[in-house]
């Protein structure tokens, strides 16, 4: 030590007396209090000591604890309330409860906007913002499902309801013809592929974007709409930990009978009379093979879906734990959910893990991660469920010796419970996503933000048929297995400056470049006749026949630039300018780079002086929009004429591959289909709260689209894809949330949503006929003028009747029991020109959802309905579907016609003969209204709870998917019965808060 | 702080030094049209291509009945069931919008684009190259084989002979004129002909053999008797063909590359030997009836293997067969015994005859069976559903029937190599020499003798405009109630209707309307 040393310590300890000066001056003392809001506690409410880092959150019955000095002063902060300063100096005692307003204006709350947020006040385009609070409860892995009826202009539809199913999402209607039509996902600001890979429990917020300014950030891919969720991140205070959690029963649902077995038997005998010269009934030796003739004798008749379909469980368990102090945040999560079968052999069950992090480093860097893991397993059932509906009743799966048989009769209908039971095919998918992001605060409004993304899944599928397996061609004793692998990766750099110039000038510029790629990767592998049973699938390498291994290799680049610029004038007028130049590889070398600009205006009327002093208006805003998006969609390498490998073994055991283009001709002069749309809409909330909502109308037009050009077979493929057709959408959108009552212990909510879109081709190919007219493409059923999604077909106009004059008829070769179809053009005789456009569109969708809550009971019943569209039900005509009337198969039971029973609805049977125009009898309304969800739910007192530790408890039993209104029959209007059924579910839940 | 600009500096420099060669696609896991048509070895895989999509047509949907289809509607078979059936009716289901109608033409068009597009390639390099000027000789195979399929059954056809581009789509469509459909088939086979030899490279190949087998036809089409003359006499005398001497040996066996072959569809277990990933055909059981449906019959391959049941020889066809014909033993399976002791109804003996108790059960389960495509070589279970066995598309006899009617056209029926022919071919059916007069009757009835089933016979019926007299006459059976055919069958049946499709995109483009008889 050194004498130059003394002063320093001396001053240190100078410095020291003096802090110790200052804590004996100021007095601290520990506050408690419950922050609440309409008599219901609030959680997560920021409690800040003002003007210093001391901050924590109220936990889950919006209790906090604080230490603070005498004369601080706190700041209670909560997203969509009003903040609110507390002195601590005229506090006596140190119980201080706090009660937040709502923020009606919205002044505060924001909403994810892409590439940054906004305040929601100030969104100028169409966004709906979807609580997740009502999602979780919905017995499904899939997303989509849980957006259903949440949301106007959003349209779900249901593309398989098995365990690991999902369902595809429409925004304001379909754009694409040949392209998808399903919207980008961005979770997290990373675009997601496969959003059913996410834990509902994990999700803060989904936004919709839905008008063309808003996509128009998100250039090539947005056309389809944006779906953008946001997780939930950990927030400072104290560290809170929620279980939710529920187990169900899935049963089978279904409103369509099969013939039982003396019905299908009387119906095989007529479809035998009929053919019969003399219209008799043939002996039941010639009509029924042996072992029908027996179970007709012992009335053991078998029903193959009681057979085959039976209740099954599912359950889902969700653990999440958040906190962390000033400088770190995390938010992690744990979630598990299993979905068993109705029929044996399907499931899928899915572990997902979490990890959100956020770190301060200092005043300018702040850094963060997201770290997700998802596994899944799923396992499908042998053939097609259509088999239970179309198997013989007089039947037996039992053999003599009490075990099942493969052969159920006489005719070698195979056995579809003795063929799940020797047949194994399943799936497993590891996907972990891996986003680190730095955020850089250089001076006062403008930041740097880097984006970073690893997302990766692998999936292995494997399947296997035992040595005991015949069915047809598909001869047991036969392995393969595929696997794929997918990556993409994302890089983003992200400049942002806000300003505001003065009170009346608020401006802010966001830039953007990014690189986007993605590469998929599949290997398949197959063989037969392998030595055992014993190792299934795994045994592949031992097969004696090795089929040929297939290998698909797809990369995709997008190279992206943005730039977007926000400006608010006066707090009352906005305007929000973008433009984004995406540059793909897909699209042909002349075409690489597209440009999608937009604009959009806003009005906030009630910040006008001539509203202002209407005080149940709280808001009225008018948007107008306008703006263009692309649809990337083309497939990798499809411009590049790539050619299909034939092999070919040669006579002398010489094995070649040819190589040849396939059916569809190529083009390699491809590039994105363009929407251009106009929004125009309003958002509003009067009597604070009580009503509030947004109407909206669209006109959008999307040209160059993708059309699979049929052409002529002569020319030798079947069609070429080219950038051709226009197509329109107009439609208008209305959201409404009332709340009628709302008092101390009693509040009623009604929410409701409606959607009528209308959907247009306007251009096809732009050919036209001799006559100047253009022409429709008959081999996709486009017409010009008419919707996407038509029938082209024959239109049924009952049977012909025993006393009908139908020599002297436009069908003079029909017989009485034949199909009556109608002469449109009455040019007295049926032909192709007598084919007419049946729309299949429905005319409007909606929902209505009710939530009551009377003191700790909550109720919430919710509706679907979907009215005004048409769907073919192949099982009422189809052979394959059981619908010939055949007699060869079973099917959905109907009133077909006989010479002793004039039905008008059905034909006659017929046993080896087509039944002419049966197609045109298929199409039913399948509209309906669906009694989506009821939940009814009950939180235990705090007072009991808090005793051993918990915050709050919750239970609660929901049905899902109660009931269907429908002519349409089927197990739910949205599959056919050859889908996998869409179960009623009746769970029963738990929420609780440590 | 500097540190942190620093950072930002080399991340925004890193990140947007992006090229423009980022955006250059490359496939990755398939080979593109360039490296197939640009190069001689390119072309040649073009052309192997060829022959598996060529396979398809025994195999183009869930049941065969696109080439099943002829057969069912010729004077000598009966059918009982099937998708197609209508085509043994000759009923309303015979329509434009019937599904082999365009399975049909799709298939030879395809075949005829990829054809043209090797040729015009393989002309583009340059026909001095020994391999290009292989694979457009087999090219050229492809395309007259093609046309005259298509012409055959639709009559009127269009004509194409460029490969198809985004840049050629426009057309004007008019039904092609036969004397220039006659003048493409007879130069692509005169070409072939020339340039290729009787031993292909690899077994299932085109040959020279095939080449003048098929110009044979076509000349006999054409009534250019002399041609068709020529041609047969050329492959029976010069070829390395030969008639087995045991008809029973024809179709035995997995691999029918035997010497009275000439064009055999391959087909294999192993990869490359099927329509899929394996995929056979389903010929083996179509012939079958459902023999199985018997107690006491054994599933045996035997017995018939898998069985579908669909058409049967009828009675007509196994009356012009004499007693001491060895075809009937060879290509038929007249009745089935009990050969099922676990399975044996009571009252019957092992051995015995099984017969039917009525005509529907006798036509579903018990009626004579075509044995010519049963299979008991490359089946894994005699009940599996589909068959590796090759297919014998043209043979030897069929040059000899060939050669027999175009010399009696030239010389009349006794014209000495007419009759040598039709004896050759007679007394290797074990029915001795013969010397008599060689009519059209008896070409017909040898005809029906030797190829049925085999595909052709349609396509004769019509070109000697015998067709609707004899479905009217033969077809089906009336012991089972199935002669729809008699009463169903129009004069418009001769040709099949032009697809819907096809139709619906050629209006506004030409005047090429739908075949008469059928519904515009």
């Amino acid at each position: 030590m050194n004498r130059s040393c003394y002063p320093n310590m001396f001053r240190l300890t100078l410095l020291l007396c003096f802090l110790w000066h200052g804590v004996a001056f100021a007095q601290e003392k520990s506050i408690t209090g419950k922050v609440s809001s309409d008599q219901e506690p609030l959680s997560s409410v920021g409690v800040q000591v003002k003007g210093t880092d001391r901050r924590i959150v109220t936990d889950a019955s919006g209790n906090y604890k604080i230490t603070v000095n005498s004369n601080d002063v706190l700041v209670f902060t909560y997203i969509g309330y009003v903040t609110k300063e507390m002195s601590i100096s005229n506090l006596t005692g140190s119980i201080l409860n706090v009660t937040l307003e709502k923020d009606i204006a919205q002044l505060t709350q924001v909403v994810v906007v892409g590439y940054g947020t906004q305040r929601k006040s100030d969104v100028s385009g169409s966004i709906v913002s979807v609580k997740p609070d009502a999602m979780n409860a919905i017995p499904t892995a899939s997303i989509s499902e849980m957006l259903r009826g949440k949301a106007s202009g959003v349209q779900i539809t249901t593309e398989s309801s098995r365990p690991g199913g999902s369902s595809n999402i429409l925004i304001r209607g379909q754009r694409s013809l040949s392209g998808g039509n399903a919207p980008l996902y961005i979770v997290d600001n990373v675009p997601v592929n496969n959003v059913n890979d996410i834990n509902a429990a994990d999700i803060a917020s989904v936004e919709i974007l839905k008008d063309a300014a808003s996509q128009a950030i998100y250039g090539t891919r947005a056309a389809n709409g944006v779906i953008l969720i946001t997780t939930k991140r950990g927030m400072a205070g104290k560290v809170s930990v929620d279980y939710n959690g529920y187990t169900g029963i899935q049963q089978l649902k279904k409103n369509f009978s099969l013939y039982n077995g003396s019905e299908w038997a009387t119906l095989r005998r007529e479809a035998f009379r009929t053919e019969n010269a003399g219209n008799n009934y043939e002996s039941d030796e010639v009509v029924f093979d042996p072992i029908a003739r027996k179970v007709m004798a012992n009335g053991q008749a078998i029903d193959w879906q009681k057979f085959m379909i039976e209740d099954a469980l599912s359950q889902k368990h969700d653990l999440s734990i958040r906190g962390g102090g000033d400088k770190t945040q995390i938010a992690a999560s744990l979630g598990y959910f299993d979905q068993r079968g109705m029929v044996a052999g399907a499931g899928f069950r899915r572990g997902t893990g979490r990890i959100n992090i956020d770190q301060k480093i200092n005043k300018i860097v702040s850094v963060g991660a997201n770290l997700s893991f998802t596994r899944n397993k799923l396992t499908q059932e042998d053939g097609n469920l259509n088999e239970y509906i179309i198997t013989s009743p007089l039947a037996q799966p039992y053999g003599e010796d009490g075990n099942l048989q493969l052969f159920v009769n006489g005719e070698n209908t195979t056995n579809p419970k003795f063929l799940n039971e020797q047949t194994v095919n399943e799936t497993t998918t590891n996907r972990l996503l891996f986003n680190v992001f730095g955020n850089f605060d250089l001076f006062k409004g403008f930041r740097y933000r880097v984006n970073a993304n690893i997302n990766t899944r692998n999936n292995e599928q494997g399947t296997y048929r035992t040595k005991l397996y015949l069915k047809g061609s598909n001869i047991g004793n036969a392995a393969s297995i595929s696997s794929g692998n997918y990556n993409d990766y994302l890089v983003e750099n992200i400049f942002s400056y806000e300003k505001d110039l003065n009170e009346k000038n608020r401006f802010d510029v966001t830039l953007l470049q990014s690189v986007y790629k993605e590469v998929s990767r599949t290997t398949s592998l197959s063989g037969s006749q392998l030595p055992t049973d014993i190792l299934g699938y795994n045994g592949l390498p031992s097969a004696q026949v090795i089929g040929t291994p297939s290998r698909n290799v797809t990369d995709r680049t997008l190279l992206s630039y943005m730039g977007r610029v926000r400006y608010t004038l006066m707090d009352k007028y906005l305007f929000t300018l973008t433009t984004r130049v995406d540059g793909s590889t897909v699209f042909g070398p002349s075409n690489k780079y597209g440009v999608f600009p937009s604009a959009s205006v806003a009005w906030r009327m009630e910040q006008e002086e001539f509203i202002k002093p209407v005080n149940w208006i709280s808001q009225l805003k008018l948007r107008a929009n306008y703006g263009q998006v692309g649809n990337q969609a083309v497939s990798p390498y499809t411009t590049l004429g790539e050619v299909n490998s034939y092999p070919f073994l040669f006579g002398d055991g010489s094995f070649q591959t040819g190589y040849l283009p396939n059916n569809q001709l190529s083009n390699p002069n491809l590039k994105w289909e363009t929407t251009t749309s106009l929004n125009l809409g309003m958002d509003f909330d009067l009597f604070k709260g009580r009503i509030s909502g947004a109407l909206e109308w669209y006109n959008t037009d999307t040209k160059d689209l993708l059309v699979s050009k049929s052409i002529n077979q002569s020319l030798g493929y079947s069609s070429v894809l080219i950038n051709l057709g226009e197509v329109n959408n107009k439609g208008v959108e209305f959201l409404l949330n009332t709340i009628p009552v709302r008092t101390k212990d009693f509040t009623w909510g009604i929410d409701l949503t409606y959607t009528a879109n209308r959907n247009k081709i306007v251009k096809i190919t732009g050919d036209v006929d001799e006559m100047g007219n253009p022409v429709n493409d008959l081999n996709n059923n486009w017409f010009i003028g008419k919707p996407i999604n038509v029938y082209y077909n024959y239109l049924f106009d009952g049977i012909w009747q025993t006393g009908d004059d139908i020599a002297n008829s436009f069908m003079p070769t029909a017989k009485p029991g034949d199909i009556r179809v109608r002469d449109l053009n009455g040019d007295n005789k049926i032909d192709a020109n007598d084919r007419d456009v049946i729309l299949r569109d429905p005319k409007w969708f909606g929902s209505f959802g009710t939530s009551f809550k009377y003191k700790a009971f909550d109720l919430y019943l919710d509706f679907y309905t979907v009215q005004g569209s048409v769907r073919s039900n192949p099982y009422l005509y189809d052979f394959n579907s059981g619908g010939s009337l055949s007699g060869k198969t079973n099917g959905i039971r109907v009133n077909y016609w006989t010479p002793e029973n004039p039905s008008n609805e059905f034909p006659r049977p017929r046993y080896s003969s087509t039944i002419q125009f049966f197609s045109a009898l298929g199409y039913q309304d399948n509209s309906y209204i669906q009694f989506r969800t009821a939940t009814l739910g009950y939180t235990l007192p705090a007072r009991l709870v808090n005793k051993v530790g918990i915050q709050r408890v919750r239970a609660y039993v929901t049905g899902n998917n109660l009931f269907n209104a429908t002519d349409y029959s089927s197990y739910s209007p949205e599959v056919t019965p050859a889908g996998y059924p869409e179960p009623r579910t009746v769970l029963f839940g738990l929420n609780v808060s440590f | 702080m500097k540190k942190i600009y620093y950072l930002v500096t080399v991340a925004a420099i890193l990140f947007t030094s992006c090229k423009k060669a980022m955006l250059d696609e490359t496939s990755k896991d398939k080979i593109t049209q360039d490296a197939v048509f640009n190069t001689p070895e390119g072309l040649s895989t073009a052309v192997t291509a060829l022959y598996n999509l060529d396979r398809n047509i025994f195999r183009n949907d869930a049941e065969s009945t696109v080439w099943t289809s002829f057969i069912r509607a010729e004077d000598i078979t009966v059918t009982r069931a099937g998708s197609g059936i209508g085509f043994a009716r000759y009923d309303n289901t015979i329509n434009a919008s019937t599904s082999q109608v365009r399975l049909f033409w799709s298939h030879y068009y395809t075949i005829i684009e990829r054809a043209n597009k090797i040729i015009t390639s393989g002309e583009q390099q340059g026909l001095t190259n020994a391999e290009v000027a292989q694979a457009v000789a087999e090219a050229k195979v492809f395309r007259a084989r093609s046309y005259f399929y298509l012409f055959r059954t639709f009559d009127r056809i269009i004509l194409n002979t460029e490969p198809t581009t985004v840049d050629n789509l426009e057309r004007t469509y008019t039904p092609a004129n036969p004397e220039d459909v006659y003048a493409l088939m007879y130069s692509d086979l005169d070409y072939a002909i020339s340039k290729l030899t009787y031993n292909p490279q690899n077994i299932g190949r085109y040959t020279q053999g095939v080449a003048r087998h098929v110009k044979a036809q076509v000349a006999l089409w054409k009534k250019d008797y002399e041609e068709a003359a020529l041609q047969a006499d050329e492959i029976i005398t010069k070829g390395p063909y030969k008639l087995l001497t045991d008809p029973g040996d024809i179709f035995k066996g997995a691999n029918l590359n035997h010497t009275e072959a000439i064009l055999v569809s391959q087909w294999d277990r192993a990869a490359g030997g099927s329509a899929g990933n394996p995929v056979g055909h389903r010929l083996a059981q179509y012939f079958v009836p459902n023999y199985f449906k018997q107690a006491g019959i054994l599933v045996s391959d035997a017995n018939g293997g898998s069985a579908w049941g669909r058409t049967y020889p009828n009675p007509y066809l196994l009356s012009l067969y004499s007693a001491n014909d060895k075809r009937l033993a060879a290509f038929y399976k007249l009745f089935w015994v009990y050969d099922n002791p676990s399975t044996l109804p009571a009252g019957k003996t092992l051995g015995q005859r099984v017969t039917a108790s009525n005509a529907s059960i006798y036509f579903d389960q018990l009626y004579p069976a075509c044995f010519k495509y049963v299979d008991q070589w490359t089946k894994l279970a005699p009940n599996e559903a589909q068959s590796f066995k090759d297919i014998i598309i043209y043979r030897l006899a069929e040059t000899y029937l060939i050669g027999a009617e175009a010399h009696m056209r030239l010389g009349g029926a006794n014209d000495v190599t007419a009759v040598k022919y039709m004896s050759d071919l007679r007394s290797r059916a074990g029915l001795g020499p013969f010397n008599g007069a060689v009519t059209e009757d008896l070409i017909l009835d040898e005809d029906a003798r030797e190829l049925s089933f085999e595909g052709q016979r349609w396509y004769m019926l019509k070109r000697l405009g015998k067709l609707v007299e004899r479905v009217k006459l033969y077809a089906g059976d009336p012991a089972v109630n199935a002669i729809q055919a008699r009463t169903g069958i129009q004069s418009y049946h001769v040709r099949w209707p032009i697809p819907q499709s096809e139709i619906d995109n050629m209006k506004g483009k030409g005047n090429f309307t739908q075949n008469d008889g059928y519904p515009q």
